[in-house]
């Protein structure tokens, strides 16, 4: 990616043409789930060809499942190493949570118990996985409706990986919003509490209010004023990073996903443009 | 954390098993809904992570089996997804190639018995043919030219296909009369190389013969009719016009591609 701003949208199958014409909507660069892609060939495979003609291409994983208790899947990650070299992957991110136990998948994302060994598990996972992808990983930080068994707060649970791992972190200031009103923590304080020079990568999303003490993180709603003040706070604290608008349901119009895309630009420029010079 | 202890742990690095326990308890959990005996700070929110996993599962195969499920009781869909979800362990890291998993889930286990769907296996497996024909990898063809002679050259198939056998002719009509209709459909699917698009040809048993010995890509029209005349007891002039007309089209619908280049021209 070129600029020190850049702020992209998720892949979406019914936006092909959209992302092609560049006409409606321009993302400065594209996210892929790479275990939507891998192995496909045809028409997607096409379209994914032509897209990465036209876009920087990142990769957030799903699957890879990082906090399991059991081996990690190196039939899968032989694969995605294939993936990212070929397709010319800039950032690969996938999630602190796991999505795979007593050898099932659940494709979905289960909170890992904040606690010490866990901590030194998930690292040394992460560690091996980049020492075979030959890059680093982003991790990001989750969004959870309950804690599970834990020892410590969230906030040493990340930090103590990123540093053991030696990983990038992926902030999600949506996640951060979600958890500080469902386990009631202030998301400033927290976010102070992360190493913000390990962000590699920025994501930000709606989400659903579904009780008066509950906030789901759907991906299915426009970002709300909060979290975009949440957002603006964050990043004046850090270098730039890549931004990348995360809708995955209940699509609005395009003119709709373009404001939200060119709110979040104006965003960063006021503060990046002004401290870090373009190149 | 101190420094002796980081180390320490660097060093076991181990997930303890009341960790692993507690994880695992959680995944199952959310596969049969039985209470984790764990410390969760709100318990209440836990149904959201069962509901959240299972509407992953249930999207996913609605979405690749529209005929199916439309073709099932709600609630009997939904059970037999349920099951699914709880007794099998579902081994792709790509929810979408889980939908195979689900078929071969079902005709294991006889639901289609238990449903009273005798259909439901081939209805099941067709409908999975079409996404893997569709999404399956790029093949290369093998080398071929386009201008050629239909009886002494060897024909290239287009790569992109699969043969396969149903009961019930599923593929040609409703799955209700499809029940009407048990019987031997011998069916290829393929991806059409213009428009990448899934066509269906269902084949007679003579033409099934003549699809498997193309496959092979080493017989000339004249070996393969030679063959079938040793074999069937049929009129040489009537194969080769039908054969001729077969193949005809299958050049025009794009599942023969040309006329194989030795290698070394
Ligand atoms: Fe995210």
């Amino acid at each position: 990616m070129k600029s020190n701003i850049n702020i992209g949208l998720g892949f979406r199958r019914d936006l092909t043409e959209e992302f092609m014409s560049q006409k409606t909507i321009k993302p400065g660069f594209i996210e892929f789930a790479p275990e939507n892609w891998i192995d496909m060939g045809g028409y997607w495979g096409k379209v994914l060809r032509e897209i990465e003609t036209k876009y920087p291409v990142t990769c957030h994983g799903l699957s890879l499942s990082l906090g399991s208790p059991e081996e990690l899947d190196w039939e899968f990650i032989k694969k995605l190493k294939i993936f990212l070299d070929e397709h010319h992957v800039e950032i690969y991110s996938e999630h602190l949570s796991y999505t795979k136990a007593s050898n099932a998948h659940l494709y979905d994302l289960l909170p890992i118990p904040f606690r010490e060994d866990a901590i030194h598990h998930v690292s040394k996972r992460i560690k091996q996985v980049q020492d075979y992808l030959q890059r680093k990983i982003a991790i990001e930080n989750v969004s959870y409706y309950t804690s599970v068994a834990a020892e410590m707060d969230e906030a040493t649970f990340i930090n103590s990986i990123v540093e053991e791992a030696d990983c990038n972190l992926l902030l999600d200031i949506n996640n951060v919003y979600v958890n500080a009103f469902n386990h009631n923590y202030d998301p400033k304080n927290f976010i102070k509490k992360l190493p913000l020079d390990k962000v590699a990568y920025i994501h930000m999303a709606g989400h659903e209010r579904v009780a008066p003490d509950l906030i789901i993180d759907t991906h299915g709603e426009a970002i709300i004023d909060p979290v975009y003040e949440l957002f603006e706070w964050t990043i004046q604290r850090m270098k730039p990073v890549p931004v990348l608008l995360e809708r995955d349901f209940n699509f609005p119009e395009i003119t709709e996903l373009q404001s939200e895309l060119t709110q979040l630009e104006s965003i960063c420029k006021r503060h990046w443009e002004v401290h870090y010079e373009i190149k | 954390m101190s420094q002796f202890a980081k180390d320490i742990g660097r060093f076991i690095m181990k997930l303890s098993k009341e960790t692993e326990a507690i994880q695992n308890s959680l995944a199952l959990y959310c596969r049969s809904g039985v209470e984790p005996p764990i410390p969760v700070s709100r318990p209440e929110n836990l149904p959201h992570y069962r509901r959240l996993v299972f509407n992953i599962v249930l999207n996913t195969m609605q979405q690749a089996f529209p005929i199916a499920y439309k073709n099932i009781p709600a609630d009997e869909w939904k059970d037999l997804v349920h099951n699914f979800f709880l007794k099998h362990d579902s081994q792709t890291p790509q929810v979408w190639k889980l939908p195979f998993e689900f078929y071969q889930f079902v005709s294991q286990n006889n639901y289609s018995e238990r449903l009273k769907k005798p259909f439901l296996d081939d209805l099941l497996f067709f409908e999975w043919i079409e996404i893997e024909v569709h999404t399956m990898p790029d093949i290369k063809a093998t080398k071929h030219k386009t201008k050629g002679n239909l009886f002494t050259d060897v024909l290239v198939l287009n790569p992109e296909f699969k043969l396969f056998k149903l009961n019930y002719p599923v593929h040609i009509h409703p799955p209700d009369k499809a029940l009407e209709l048990h019987g031997d459909y011998f069916v290829i699917a393929y991806r059409h190389p213009n428009d990448l698009n899934v066509r269906f040809l269902n084949l007679s048993i003579l033409h099934t013969f003549i699809i498997e010995k193309l496959i092979e890509e080493e017989y000339t029209l004249n070996q393969i009719v030679d063959d079938m005349l040793s074999l069937f007891n049929i009129n040489k002039n009537e194969l080769i016009t039908n054969i001729s007309t077969f193949l005809n089209d299958l050049f025009n619908q794009k599942l023969i591609l040309g006329y194989k280049i030795s290698p070394g021209l």
